[in-house]
């Protein structure tokens, strides 16, 4: 059987490690031959392994190269050697632009984190990302959800058929969270707290991310939340603009790392880097510490392969970690 | 606006909301002094350029200069200056005059304003754009004499009697607000049993001057509370909190 | 006296020289760490910016070395920098540490006063080392500028990463220990020769410049800006300082306390989106900025502490300059919960989005 040629992108995020595999000859509407949506779970090793042991059982394909990105993005760059790590910001708008060359604005919220990118003729010139709090990402709205006791795949559906959105205070988690216990206890129907749950997420984005940054259409949806259709029909609302969701909303970081790793290798004509699934059988481990060498106290975290060093990162003089090293 | 002050955040929506009600011309004066050597907030002194972004066409803002550092008189020379530009002098002059005499009755009728006999006398800090306004520090001054208290504030106080009394700090206080705070609490620490600070949510002066009153208070033997106020507060949260601490005042007096 | 005093990147190297001139005994505190801003904010008000509490950190491990006295900054508004040496002073006192603390600012009573003031900051010494420690400072200090505008310039173009800021470091010491001034320009030229050894003779492509504007003491200190200048140079960017600590000093203290620091070219600059002084640098990152635009760099960073009042001004302004200029300005608030990983991702998103441009701009030029 032939191998089907492919681009393997990963998103590690805090809550979500995403993979897709990307054939880089079918039609876009089809190139996303295959996807995984895993749990990070505070182990971002382990998720990885994880999604490429899938990869080896649930298919047969010849990998042409890798892109890494999210907030994981070194550390599985250097583990699986990557071509490309890139950040997320980058990542999300090739997607959208691969999809749709003539995107203007993208909202993405995804479990721990929100951003804004704006686009004008196919070319990001400006962006935001939410700072200080996590009210108006994906796990407080998990949260609330498992707090109301509603499975979140009902959360959306229970919101869209209120017809009276109650209004909640929504620059805080811990604020929103009693102003809700309160509408709570005066009564409301849980379809009308739902919905306005998603008005005030949606009003916190547009203060705190949006901040008066230009929003045009075509407007693009993308992350985790943007399943949710109670947030979608906030967001249309609000915005007074219709609203696109991708096909592939939730894996779209994952998906532009493998764009641009398919961009990159062709454009260098260079082969791939990558070290091959084989490296599921390798024990992997990270250390981090503060380095005593001088008075920065850098903090260092290695990884290592199978006990021996492979890479470091977050030395300030670039001497790098390896602990032996140091001892010696 | 990320790290905006209530302050900020009020100004911006009640000027919407006046631009929505169809004005055309609005009056965001830059103040950057309102008494000799002081300073206001430096949030204050960008207001105009802060409010520009949000105007829509056909809305203009008249800010004239208000800067009092270098004294009274060139105040008074940057108001005039302003009324020239809408009418003639004779008409400038007499209108400055009537609002310095109204602008002084009010300022004494506030200084010896009775305060009413019996309960507790509470001192109500804080900038006055919050205690002032009843919407914003949650009717403060009224629930705290529905507690039966005496309500002192520093706008009771002259200039000269705080600006004399709040040398009792090691270093001045360059913001007009703080130092009438500090010098009204000299002022009354006898008349009072407690204090009320208000303190809006994200005012980095408020934070330090907080410090300090505390400090001050607990040296004349004065509990303090400290309240900080933003718009997400719940004000049922706020009068459980003022309660308590009238009932912690009326346990200490009764020993 | 054993002086302590807090950090501002190198500054140390020339305040040392200077304490030594006034005949006292610098103690110069650890680097700012995460222990320097732990021990700080347990004791700093809640709302009080980073700043504040690094700085209460330097002076408590300080203090824990041994010093005697603290120096700080003062000033008279309307930026609350001004009443921080205040608020610092008390805490201190309340922790029942028997320190001298001396907050350098132009005094507001008169001559006695001043003369009171200056009788503390000079310690036993003698007009001839008072001298010889004031020329000393300001060359350190000079020179330290110099050569790390010089590095700017050089860590994107590095052979080998790192090497800059190692070289840098290396001879910045050297600079701490030199006693003369001869002995410092020869340090100086034989660093400046070395750092031009570190380019990678390779290299052809353009290196894009990203011009720096915001708070000084965020902008200078490395520990509280997650070392900025340094990640840009390593994705491969030069950076342009709008802000040098010996011009600072120049204006903010010799010209100002003499009433000669005028603001007019800022002014100028700035004309038309901030007409005037908000306190702190509100005005130097918007009058900055608009210089920036007009010398056709790439990019331009505005870094401010969260709730800075002057700089959230700017913040709100600079959009405006940067749609009327067409310039990218992208604002980065720091405050301590903020993550490394967050703000990296800021800064690649950045310098991707102005490697775009700059391809663009080179495709349009070259049809």
């Amino acid at each position: 059987m032939r191998r089907e040629p492919v681009y393997l992108g990963i998103d590690v995020g805090s809550v979500s490690t995403n993979l897709v595999l990307l054939s880089p000859s079918r039609p876009w509407q089809d190139a996303v031959l295959w996807k995984k949506y895993l749990r990070t779970q505070g182990a971002p090793l382990k998720a990885l392994q994880l999604g490429l042991s899938c990869i080896a059982e649930e298919g047969s394909w010849e990998i042409l190269g890798v892109g890494t990105t999210g907030s994981g993005r070194e550390l599985a760059g250097a583990m699986l050697q990557a071509d490309v790590v890139k950040n997320e910001i980058t990542a999300h708008a090739t997607a959208a632009l691969a999809e749709d060359p003539g995107v203007s604005t993208i909202v993405e919220i995804g479990g721990q984190d929100s951003k804004l990118i704006v686009l004008r003729d196919g070319v990001v010139v400006d962006f935001a990302m939410n700072t200080v709090c996590a009210a108006g990402t994906g796990s407080f709205l998990d949260q609330q959800a498992n707090r109301l006791n509603i499975p979140i795949e009902d959360f959306g559906p229970l919101a869209v058929q209120s017809s009276n959105p109650v209004r909640i205070a929504g620059r805080c988690t811990v604020f929103a969270e009693s102003d809700m216990i309160h509408k709570q206890q005066l009564g409301h129907e849980m379809g009308d707290i739902l919905a306005g749950l998603c008005a005030a997420m949606v009003r916190n984005y547009l203060t705190n991310v949006a901040k008066g940054k230009q929003i045009i259409p075509k407007v693009f949806f993308q992350g985790g939340v943007a399943a949710n259709v109670g947030m979608q029909r906030s967001f249309m609302e609000t915005l007074g603009l219709p609203v696109h969701v991708p096909k592939h909303y939730d894996v779209m970081g994952a998906i532009g790392a493998a764009q641009l790793a398919k961009e990159t290798l062709e454009s260098q004509g260079k082969p791939t880097a990558f070290c091959g699934l084989e490296l599921l059988q390798s024990e992997f481990s990270t250390v981090s510490y503060l380095c005593q060498r001088c008075p920065n106290q850098c903090e260092i975290v290695e990884i290592w392969r199978d006990g021996s060093f492979l890479a470091s990162w977050g030395s300030r003089c670039g001497r790098g970690g390896c602990k032996q090293d140091q001892a010696t | 606006m990320d790290g905006a002050c209530l302050a900020l955040k009020s100004y911006v929506g009640h000027s919407q909301a006046l631009i929505a009600a169809g004005v055309e011309r609005l009056f965001v004066p830059r103040i950057i002094s309102v008494y000799r050597g002081e300073y206001t907030c430096p949030n204050f002194l960008g207001l105009p350029d802060l409010l520009r972004p949000y105007l829509p066409s056909g809305v203009k803002l008249l800010s004239p200069i208000l800067d009092a550092r270098k004294g009274q008189g060139k105040l008074t020379r940057s108001y005039l200056r302003f009324g020239l530009k809408a009418a003639p002098w004779a008409k400038v002059w007499r209108a400055w005059k009537e609002a310095c005499l109204m602008q002084r009755a009010a300022e004494i009728s506030s200084q010896s304003a009775l305060v009413p006999q019996g309960g507790l006398g509470v001192l109500v800090l804080g900038p006055r754009y919050l205690t002032d306004d009843p919407f914003l520090s949650g009717n403060l001054q009224g629930q705290l004499e529905r507690l039966g208290a005496r309500v002192y504030s520093p706008c009771q106080v002259s200039d000269q009697v705080s600006l004399r009394l709040s040398t009792n700090v090691e270093k001045p206080l360059f913001w007009s607000s703080a130092r009438q705070s500090v010098g009204s609490l000299e002022h009354f620490q006898e008349e009072i049993d407690g204090v009320v600070n208000l303190v809006p949510f994200g005012c980095g002066a408020e934070s330090l001057i907080s410090v300090l009153i505390q400090r001050r208070a607990g040296a004349h033997g004065l509990p303090t509370l400290d309240l900080v106020v933003d718009e997400h507060t719940s004000y049922l949260g706020l009068l459980t909190r003022l309660e308590a601490f009238y009932e912690l005042l009326e346990r200490k007096k009764s020993g | 006296m054993k002086v302590t005093f807090p950090h501002l990147g190198h500054a140390y190297i020339a305040i040392e020289a200077l304490l030594q001139g006034l005949g006292h005994e610098p103690i110069t505190p650890p680097l700012t760490t995460k222990r320097t801003l732990e021990w700080g904010s347990r004791l700093s008000p809640e709302e009080t910016c980073l700043p504040f509490k690094t700085i209460l950190g330097n002076m408590l491990e300080g203090i824990e070395l041994g010093a005697d006295t603290v120096y700080m900054i003062g000033g008279w508004g309307p930026c609350r920098l001004g009443y921080y040496a205040e608020i610092q002073r008390i805490i201190l006192a309340d922790l029942g540490k028997q320190v001298e603390f001396i907050t350098l600012e132009v005094p507001r009573g008169g001559p006695s006063q001043a003369w009171q003031r200056l009788r503390k900051i000079v310690g036993s010494t003698d007009v001839k080392s008072l001298v010889q420690g004031a020329v000393l400072s300001w060359t350190k200090l000079k020179i330290i500028d110099e050569l790390e505008n010089l590095s700017l310039w050089v860590r994107p173009r590095e052979r080998e990463r790192g090497s800059t800021s190692r070289l840098l470091e290396g001879q910045l010491q050297r600079i701490r220990e030199a006693q003369s001034i001869r002995a410092m320009a020869k340090v100086r030229d034989r660093a400046e020769l070395a750092l031009q050894d570190l380019i990678d003779p390779k290299l052809t492509s353009d290196i894009l410049r990203v011009g720096l504007v915001g708070e000084i003491y965020v902008a200078a200190e490395p520990f509280v800006n997650l070392r900025l200048e340094e990640r840009l140079g390593y994705l491969g960017v030069e950076v342009v300082r709008t802000i040098h600590l010996p011009q600072w000093v120049e204006d903010h203290i010799f010209k100002n306390a003499l009433g000669l620091y005028k603001q007019a070219s800022l002014k100028r600059s700035a004309a038309g989106y901030l007409e005037g002084f908000v306190g702190g640098h509100g005005l130097e990152s918007v009058a900055r900025s608009v210089d920036l635009a007009r010398q056709e760099l790439d990019g331009i960073i505005h870094i401010l502490p969260l709730a800075c009042m002057p700089e959230v001004i700017a913040q709100g302004i600079l959009p405006k300059v940067s749609a009327d200029k067409g310039i990218p300005i992208m604002s980065l608030v720091v405050d301590e919960h903020g993550g490394e990983i967050g703000f990296q991702t800021r800064l690649e998103a950045f310098v991707d989005l102005l490697q775009r441009r700059a391809s663009l701009c080179a495709a349009n030029r070259s049809i």
